[in-house]
């Protein structure tokens, strides 16, 4: 008799319980994807925007607060990959939500370009940021920039033996001892300079090579761990993985010194990431304002003083210190609109890299 | 375990507990015609049934006989395909008409009682009532007093009730809502077989002394005969034969119907006249509805064992089941005249019988035994 | 996924009531309104798989050649296939094991053992990984793989093997005994066969988890379909590669159900006769007991030890630093919120399908049923392409809205719902509405006063496990999250993608201690629906 009436009275309360908690929980979903809304495609809010952004979390997180610690503008993130945005964006057309895409590579910038769907860029913003960090459509502009590193295990690994062109990966003798993250935009807009600067033959190869002679991480963060472990001897990343590290514990990077191939070798390429307005945008003054920011002083300091250990390309921000200047890198000159990422896509589908 | 019924106080004759409301009319049910196919399958070929005022009757057949669905048309959980329905003078079922369940007034006890289990007996009986509160619990005292179960039981759950007294709660919940009718489908096939008679007693009594029109589906002969004032015998999707208990057994229409209703000691026979010639003689027969080769029916308690008579046979072989024994005896072969012609309608004898007895120890395997035949014996048509 | 659909199924005897049909209006089938939404129900959960077939078809065979045929899939398929070989049967011994010693046995604390076994369920298998890989970071490949998933996913075995175990007829191991059968002979031929349902229905249900399992591969560097198709969707947001590869996984997991129903084959399974059943015995171990609770404490240790060792560890590293920002409370609320609505949503959805099949049986609810049991298999990230091509393409005004984030779960999880209230409707007996129609209440009264009334108990169980199911779910919720939106497990996911693990450990225990309650209930109610 007992366990019925209990049962019936938690099976009532419960149920009731269930319609109010998950009524408070919407509300607070609701309330704060606010802009998204639960019904429409862009927001409701006057002066929010949404920004899909590819970049790490962190920093853009960090260029967000400060935003809006100075114009008041709410920021609603969508977080992804390159690619994944950049496909997304085409695939939405005019009826995306975003008003600012941000990127980590510039592939994708020249793909969402390419489509039609950026508006230009203003004037305050070209004059922020040097023409050899945005492309002459001026469609988009850059906001950071990395360099390609080969980090390497300094204990199994001397300075001699280290490759001086990221194409020598390839030679046999490579074979098991080097590693990447094919799977990352990161990697992908390296093998795009490859193939702007080397052409498709000599991509294709480089790749093939790497199916069989290269490890596979997920992530740059892994593979850099895994050098330091000394799985491997050394890796393709970008170098801010191994100054972000040194920063906080060490402790994945210790082992791990880094090497810059310059003499403008696809190896030295330095990546630049987008930032870009999109056409469709319901919040253009906004969304400029947010690119402004992030190209302006306040945003490239930034880079310069925060935790991303990115360069900054934009208002004459130098560096972080401990970063090897911009220009001793001998960077190869690559132009920006020219990389392609469906064709890089394709060559690693087609090696089984993907 | 003995089930503990109060015995009613009151003599079987005294003032009905439960009395009509006045504005409830309690006439009799009227099915015309009623037919129902599930998927292609006919299971009503064609029911006429009609049941007066007060009174009990038993739909009684083997399974897939179509009983239940009969009783589920009446309810009004099934539709009928064709025919109609009337309650009471209102025709509730059929082309023109039809009335959902729960408007029909009519009460329904299932096979397993099917007692709500997340409500106690007390608030079982009250779901049907229009009242609640004091009114109610006063109601539900009364009823479970009509069914001679202490009112204490209000509170308990049906899972904490024997199989009888769970059938007794759903026969006070049926009617509490005083129905014009009270439909019974198998109640008592679940119970054990004490605790069965017992049940089906005091229902019957509860039945009778509130006077309301009751229909009984079972498919235990027994029960049907015991029970009812009229028993309706149905097979194959129609109405056998409808009649008292009495005449549908010592005069069963069919000889399907004779071995349903108990067992048939069924002998080849020939008329002449009233007279029907078999193994065990001549037995009179009234009305006898053809002449010539027949089937005679007779009843096991018919034919007794005596001294000296003419009819001889030999005990093969007995079952014994303490108050009475079965006793299967075979017939002496009738003496032929060797002068004679062999005459074919004559009865050969040889048969072997079924009878009853109250002493095992007369009728042991081996016994030579003579015969007679009391009553009337019932014929059908021959066939093969 | 049904965690008792194979278990019940034959368990429960189907013909209580000879009677069929609905009352007096409404079809054959059920009544007109359940029967239509039902079929719609069923049309929207074939969304995944219909689109899978459109794309393929759409791609031409010039395509499908030059993406399917080629040694990456080779490779994808040899890895997949090595996984599921090699977890399954070891999935299998071991939830056979841990359940006959657990039920069949005086083992020691048997009832501690019965709920230790089941723990690992609380577990999300990408939590699991990110442990082992913390403890041995070189952990990878197809062994490393086997090692977590079997860790993780033996538990599906293990509690409808015991939950059938616990209630199997003494009787018919008394009958091979007495047919001269020794102990060992009567574990095999006797009470294995009555394991094959509740075994073939656990094997199908590991096999599927690793089909569709992301997370804790991706953490491990070990490719499967799934891993593959979510690097696919990286670069190429829905490109036609990332579509074939999701249409040999839906291959792979429609020759999976073929396997089970074939193995699940049709002899029945409860006693046949009259009589109660008494409750089995148990088996003495004598001096087996000791390796017995040695077995059974390593697994512990390795599938719930290691695992709840490393995120302590990994949060007692990251301190109080970890838990400060309000990210963390708004993934909470997040997935407390997608998962009360999801829970809500989805035994809504399962209703109509799992009304018709007990009131209703029939060859439209046959259809219906198998309809559910295909697309109950499709994996996470097949359902989310679908649904994130379908709404940008055709029905923009629901894309990335928390809409289809819901209907996504809804799609996943409505077998677990569809199970529960399929027994818990079968609880309330449609004698019991006619009793109530018959004491004049109105059929819809009747409906909700006694069957929904009834049914409840087991419709919120039901729930409670989809809202598990919600609370670890991955692939999907990275797909079709709505702007601005995290749960515990994306959040989890974007900290140890970046080796972040101490930001990643609040997560994981939070996602542990959310799922706990649940994997008891589902413990709970495994026992009782064997009973049914």
């Amino acid at each position: 008799m007992k366990t019925w009436f209990n049962k019936t009275v938690l099976s009532r309360t419960a149920l009731s319980a269930i319609a109010g908690v998950s009524v408070l929980a919407l509300a607070a979903c609701g309330g704060s994807a606010a802009p998204a809304a639960s019904n429409g495609a862009s927001g409701s809010a006057t002066d929010a925007i949404v920004v899909y952004n590819a970049q790490h979390q962190e920093l853009t997180q960090a260029w967000v607060d400060a935003f809006t610690k100075e114009t008041g503008i709410k920021v609603t993130l969508r977080n992804g990959d390159d690619s994944e945005l950049s496909n997304q964006i085409v695939q939405e057309g005019a009826k995306s939500p975003a008003d600012v895409f941000l990127t980590e590579n510039s592939p994708a910038m020249t793909q969402v370009e390419n489509a039609g769907l950026f508006t230009g860029i203003s004037a305050k913003i070209q004059s922020q940021v040097p023409a050899a960090y945005r492309p002459s459509t001026n469609k988009w502009t850059g906001i950071a920039a990395r360099s390609t590193v080969f980090a390497y295990n300094t204990t199994k690994l001397t300075q001699a033996q280290l490759p001086k062109s990221i194409m020598d990966l390839a030679d046999p003798a490579w074979k098991g001892r080097w590693a990447a993250s094919p799977s990352g935009a990161d990697f992908q807009a390296i093998v795009s300079a490859m193939l702007e600067l080397k052409g498709e033959a000599a991509t294709s190869a480089w790749l093939k090579a790497m199916k069989a002679d290269a490890k596979v991480y997920k992530g740059n963060s892994t593979a850099m761990k895994a050098v330091n472990a000394g799985e491997i001897d050394g890796a393709i990343i970008y170098h801010y993985y191994w100054f972000g590290d040194q920063a906080k514990t060490g402790e994945n990077s210790k082992n791990v010194a880094l090497e810059y191939f310059k003499n403008e070798d696809p190896g030295a390429f330095v990546s630049v990431s987008g930032g870009g307005v999109l056409a469709s945008s319901k919040h253009q003054a906004n969304a400029e304002k947010f690119l402004e920011f992030i190209t302006g002083k306040a945003g490239q300091e930034i880079l310069q003083t925060g935790t991303s250990f990115e360069y900054p390309v934009a208002s004459e921000v130098a560096a972080n210190a401990k970063l090897v200047p911009l220009k001793d890198l001998q960077a190869p000159k690559v132009d920006a609109a020219k990389l392609n990422s469906q064709k890089v896509t394709d060559l690693m589908t087609a090696a089984g890299l993907l | 375990m003995t089930p503990t019924i109060r015995r009613a106080a009151k003599a079987p004759t005294a003032k009905p507990a439960f009395i009509p409301d006045p504005g409830h009319v309690t006439d009799h049910l009227l099915v015309s015609g009623a037919r129902k196919s599930f998927g292609g399958t006919e299971v009503l070929k064609g029911v006429d049934l009609t049941v007066a005022q007060g009174r009990t009757t038993a739909i009684v057949g083997a399974s897939g006989s179509g009983k239940t669905t009969l009783l589920r048309l009446i309810a009004g959980f099934e539709a009928a395909d064709a025919g109609t329905i009337s309650l009471a003078g209102v025709e509730v079922a059929g082309p023109a008409a039809w009335v959902p369940a729960h408007k029909r007034s009519v009460g329904y006890v299932a096979q397993d009682g099917a007692l709500f289990p997340h409500l106690s007996v007390g608030q079982n009986i009250e779901f049907g009532l229009p009242v609640r509160g004091r009114a109610a619990a006063a109601r539900v005292g009364e009823l479970l007093e009509m069914v001679s179960m202490d009112p204490s039981y209000a509170r308990r759950r049906p899972s904490q009730l024997s199989g009888g007294q769970q059938q007794r709660v759903a026969l006070a919940r049926a009617l509490a809502r005083r129905p014009q009718l009270m439909l019974l489908d198998e109640p008592f096939s679940a119970l054990d077989a004490g605790l069965r008679v017992a049940t089906r007693r005091t229902v019957s009594q509860t039945l009778s002394d509130a006077g309301v029109t009751t229909i009984l589906v079972t498919h235990d002969q027994a029960e049907a005969l015991s029970f009812a004032d009229q028993v309706a015998v149905m097979r194959d999707g129609k109405l056998a034969q409808i009649g008292s208990p009495f005449v549908v057994y010592t005069r069963p229409s069919d000889r399907a119907t004779a071995e349903f209703l108990g067992d048939a000691v069924i002998l080849e026979a020939w008329m002449e006249g009233s007279l029907a010639l078999c193994s065990l003689g001549g037995i009179p027969v009234r009305r006898p509805p053809v002449q010539g080769r027949v089937h005679l029916m007779l009843r096991p308690e018919q034919i007794r064992i005596t001294e000296g008579g003419s009819i001889r046979g030999r005990v093969v072989d007995t079952d014994y089941f303490g108050p009475e024994t079965t006793v299967r005896i075979q017939l002496a072969p009738i003496a032929v005249d060797p002068g004679k012609p062999v005459d074919p309608h004559q009865p050969v004898g040889g048969e072997v019988i079924n009878i009853r007895h109250w002493n095992a120890m007369l009728a042991r395997p081996g016994t030579e035994l003579s015969l007679k035949v009391v009553g009337e014996g019932v014929v059908f048509p021959w066939s093969e | 996924m049904s965690f008792f659909q194979s278990t019940t199924a034959e368990l429960a005897p189907g013909s209580k009531s000879r009677r069929r049909a609905a009352g007096g209006r409404g079809t054959r089938s059920g009544p007109l309104a359940v029967v239509v939404l039902s079929i719609l129900i069923a049309a929207f959960s074939l969304l995944p798989l219909g689109y899978v077939v459109v794309m393929t078809g759409n791609a031409g065979w010039a395509t499908i050649q030059k993406l399917v045929f080629r040694p990456r899939v080779g490779e994808l398929l040899f890895n997949t296939l090595a996984l599921v070989l090699i977890t399954v049967p070891i999935c299998v011994v071991l939830g056979i094991a841990g359940a006959w010693l657990v039920e069949r046995t005086r083992l020691r604390g048997n009832k501690a053992w019965a709920v230790l076994l089941a723990a690992p369920l609380a577990i999300p298998a990408f939590v699991n990984s990110y442990a082992w890989v913390s403890a041995i970071p070189s952990l990878g490949g197809v062994w490393g793989g086997v090692l977590v998933s079997t860790l993780s996913y033996f538990p599906l075995v293990y509690i409808p093997v015991a939950a059938v175990l616990s209630r199997m007829d003494p009787a018919l191991e008394q009958s091979g005994a007495s047919l001269g059968l020794g102990p060992w002979q009567v574990f095999f031929r006797v009470v294995l066969p009555q394991l094959r349902l509740a075994a073939a229905g656990g094997a199908l249900l590991v096999s599927l988890h690793l089909l569709a399992e992301y997370g804790a591969f991706a953490m491990m560097q070990f490719d499967t379909f799934t891993t593959a198709i979510y690097d696919q969707f990286r670069s190429t947001f829905n490109g036609a590669a990332a579509n074939m590869l999701a249409s040999v996984l839906v291959l792979f997991c429609l020759l999976l159900l073929l396997g089970e129903s074939k193995t699940r084959g049709n002899a029945r399974y409860a006693r046949l006769g009259g009589g109660a059943q008494a409750n089995p015995k148990r088996l003495a171990l004598g001096w087996y007991q000791v390796p017995g609770q040695l077995f059974l404490a390593a697994l512990s240790v390795l599938a719930l030890g290691v695992p709840l060792f490393h995120v302590v560890r990994w949060l007692i590293a990251g301190g109080a630093a970890i838990w400060t920002g309000s990210a963390l409370v708004h993934a909470l609320l997040q997935t407390l919120g997608y998962g009360l609505a999801g829970a809500l949503m989805t035994t809504v959805l399962a209703f109509p399908l799992a009304y018709l099949v007990i009131r209703h049986p029939g060859p439209v609810t046959k259809v219906l049923e198998g309809v559910n049991y295909i697309s109950s298999s499709m994996p996470g990230i097949v359902v989310a392409l679908a649904l994130v091509t379908i709404t940008v393409h055709n029905v923009p005004a629901v894309y990335q809205t928390a809409v289809v984030l819901v209907a996504a779960y809804a799609l996943l999880f409505m077998p677990r719902a569809l199970v529960n209230l399929r027994a818990g409707l079968a609880q309330a007996p449609k004698e019991l509405d006619e009793a109530a129609q018959a004491l004049g209440k109105a059929p819809l009264v009747a409906f909700v006063k006694v069957t929904l009334r009834l049914s409840a108990p087991a419709a919120a169980g039901g729930a409670a496990l989809v809202f598990l199911g919600i609370v670890n779910e991955l692939t999907a919720t990275l797909l079709l999250a709505p702007n601005g939106t995290t749960t515990l497990a994306t959040e989890f996911w974007a900290f140890s993608s970046e080796i972040d693990y101490a930001g990643a450990a609040p997560y994981a225990l939070l996602m542990i201690l959310l799922s706990t309650p649940m994997t008891y209930l589902l413990f709970a109610q495994s026992k009782k629906a064997a009973g049914q």
